[in-house]
């Protein structure tokens, strides 16, 4: 008895300090965000005179006539690069996802590219990053795809197409081929029985991989850096906000904020996927 | 006799690797014949139906549905439906859009794919469940969407691969009849696999015994329990299984004496058939069903009763015989103890007599009638 009371105090506190640990950053974040520039450096968690000045700094740079007006030239409203890692997201998920099911699809069901070829793609991502950036920034320069939205997706859609491999592989490899089978000698063609049987099963495992994906692309810094100049980014925008010259603490908290916006948004449209995807609760009916 | 070939399987061998699971096996099933293939495990049950449903390509030999050579067609072309072992429904639809499934790559018509769905879901009573996601029925009712699915599409032929291993012992009795009422309803050619020697026996107009991936015998049910042709499938077939005494054939005084080790036993009072007489001296097996044995108050052989069991409604009595112990059947109402001392009658006629060396069977009775 006592010990029982014993555990759930020992599980109760353990949860308690996982939930500080992660929800303290944010608090500090969303604080932030209102508070004027007098207060950044303080630290309270409550704002005393809060204010909206860091976002319409985020939205509308040109509006601003106060203490910030030194920086509002060069910086540009966060809906472009809102929009732009929208579309650089989205791109590399859906391409990484489909080539990633593909190529999942023929590694488990017919052996191909070989196992080895398989694993081998997985150990370029565990070398830093940076290691790439020298020929990835020669490559880039050749193709004319410098600053440019399709060259960050494509970039994207290749380092991470792996994952989307490994992931959709785990997910092909528990459905049974009898299934695919039985489709086939009810007359449907193989495309048929992959669209019609193995998608819709493998569906959750999509959502899993393609949050993963869109994450990935979505807070990758150091290409973005690299690779843009005007056309940044939402991760390089929310970086400009402190620089060598200035350090606009509470606007890049609100930048953050917005910029954490979407990835919450998709992930609460998608849970009822995200709990059957990471249980792999499919096959096992 | 003039029926119609179904399937027919020519000189059909496949490998994998260094195993050879279907070894040279040749054999037809006719039209609206329910055909069972029955054996042990791994001895090449499935890959034989993986074959004639085209999942599997053939090593060597050839394949007729309705007598065209379909080896090299695709499964999908062949019309031939598999009803697999495990995994029969698809999790992700109902019972409804399982049934419906392959109209619907067929791409028919709405309505009309409404009328077969609604048509076979009937026949097999699966009319209240045509809701229910597929993952969350009970196997028996799993199963039977399969073979609705299957039904479905009006293959050419039906394989059933051991469908009712897995269903509960209870319910597979129901379900076996249920599906002999279906196979005799629509006329459709079936092919079932089964390691169940009763099933096998239970719904087969024919059936195959198969063994390291070759057929031995081929017949009714009748054929291969009255007449099998090895001691292999005299052993598999039939519960309890046959008894076997083993010896030599002798003649001693005009009678025909199979001498053992131990003791001689005097099959028959006299030697009519030449048959007989060509097999004296040879070391054979002689086998005999409980059923054609009885315990008598005098009689050739004596023995020990060891174990009396009750099996449903009858007795079975394990009796000693010297080194041997055999099997004999007793109506339930009599009063057998352990440790009683009785005499035991095999019926002459029933007796099987297997060649030692190879199991082989050399004739069956030996008087004749
Ligand atoms: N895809 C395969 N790869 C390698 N060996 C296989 C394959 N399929 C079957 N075998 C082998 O071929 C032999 C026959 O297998 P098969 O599945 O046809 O037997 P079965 O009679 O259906 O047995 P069970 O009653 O266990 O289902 C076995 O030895 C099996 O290990
Ligand atoms: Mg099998």
């Amino acid at each position: 008895m006592i010990r029982k009371i014993l555990a759930k105090v020992v599980i109760c506190i353990v949860l308690a300090v996982a939930v500080v640990w992660t929800i303290t950053p944010v608090m500090w974040m969303i604080s932030l965000s209102f508070k004027t520039y007098g207060e950044w450096r303080t630290p309270s968690l409550i704002p005393h005179n809060p204010t909206l000045d860091n976002y319409i700094m985020l939205f509308s740079p040109q509006s601003i006539t106060t203490i910030f007006i030194a920086y509002t030239a060069v910086l540009e409203p966060i809906t472009r690069p809102l929009i732009r890692s929208l579309i650089i997201s989205a791109t590399a998920t859906v391409i990484a996802i489909i080539i990633g099911f593909f190529t999942a699809y023929g590694a488990s069901r017919y052996n191909s590219p070989g196992s080895f070829t398989l694993f081998f793609t997985l150990l370029t991502r565990m070398l830093p990053p940076a290691v790439f950036v020298t020929p990835i920034v020669i490559y880039f320069t050749t193709l004319a795809l410098i600053d440019n939205i399709i060259g960050l997706a494509l970039l994207y859609a290749a380092t991470t197409l792996t994952y989307a491999v490994w992931i959709l592989k785990g997910f092909i490899d528990a459905i049974p081929i009898e299934w695919e089978e039985a489709a086939l000698l009810e007359g449907a063609s193989p495309l048929q029985a992959i669209f019609k049987v193995v998608i819709p099963i493998v569906r959750p495992g999509m959502v899993v991989a393609g949050l993963f994906i869109f994450l990935m692309s979505w807070t990758e810094l150091l290409f973005a850096l690299v690779l843009t100049n005007l056309n940044v980014p939402l991760s390089v925008q929310v970086s400009k906000y402190v620089t060598a010259v200035g350090a606009l603490w509470g606007v890049q908290a609100a930048a953050a904020l917005v910029s954490s916006i979407i990835p919450l948004v998709i992930g609460y449209l998608i849970q009822r996927h995200l709990i059957t995807g990471f249980t792999f609760g499919l096959v096992r009916g | 006799m003039n029926r119609q070939e179904a399937v027919k399987l020519e000189n059909v061998t496949k490998r994998f690797g260094n195993v050879v699971a279907v070894n040279n096996v040749s054999f037809e099933v006719y039209k609206g014949e329910l055909f069972s293939l029955l054996g042990p495990s791994g001895c090449g049950k499935t890959t034989t139906l993986r074959i004639i449903s085209g999942l599997e390509r053939p090593d060597e030999g050839r394949v007729y549905i309705e007598g065209t050579d379909v080896t090299e067609l695709p499964a999908r072309e062949r019309r031939v439906c598999l009803v697999f072992q495990e995994y029969a429904v698809f999790p992700h639809m109902n019972v409804y859009e399982n049934i419906e499934f392959g109209l619907k790559v067929k791409m028919l018509p709405r309505a009309e794919r409404d009328k077969k769905v609604k048509e076979v879901a009937e026949l097999l009573e699966l009319v209240d469940y045509l809701n229910y996601k597929g993952g969350r029925l009970g196997l028996s009712d799993q199963q039977k969407v399969a073979i609705a699915r299957c039904l479905v599409v009006e293959p050419k032929l039906l394989l059933l691969d051991e469908p009712l291993t897995l269903v509960d012992a209870r319910v597979r009795e129901r379900m076996r009849r249920e599906l002999k009422r279906i196979q005799r309803e629509l006329g459709t050619t079936m092919i079932y696999v089964t390691h169940d020697q009763l099933e096998a026996l239970m719904l087969s107009d024919r059936m195959a015994v198969m063994r390291n991936g070759k057929i031995i015998q081929i017949g009714t049910p009748e054929e291969i329990y009255d007449n099998p042709a090895d001691m292999f499938i005299a052993t598999f077939v039939g519960s309890p299984a046959m008894n076997f005494l083993e010896g030599v054939l002798e003649v001693e005084e005009g009678m025909l004496i199979l001498k053992t080790s131990s003791y001689k036993y005097v099959l028959s009072k006299s030697i009519e058939s030449s048959a007989v007489q060509n097999l004296i001296g040879t070391e054979v097996v002689i086998g005999f069903r409980p059923e054609d044995a009885e315990v008598r108050h005098s009689g050739e052989v004596e023995g020990v009763i060891k174990l009396v069991e009750i099996v449903e409604d009858r007795k079975i009595l394990h009796i000693k015989i010297n080194e041997d112990e055999v099997k004999v059947l007793a109506d339930i109402f009599t009063s057998f103890t352990e440790g009683q001392k009785v005499k035991v009658w095999i019926n002459p006629l029933r007796l099987h007599i297997f060649e030692k060396k190879n199991g082989k069977k050399l004739l069956k009775g030996v008087v004749s009638r």
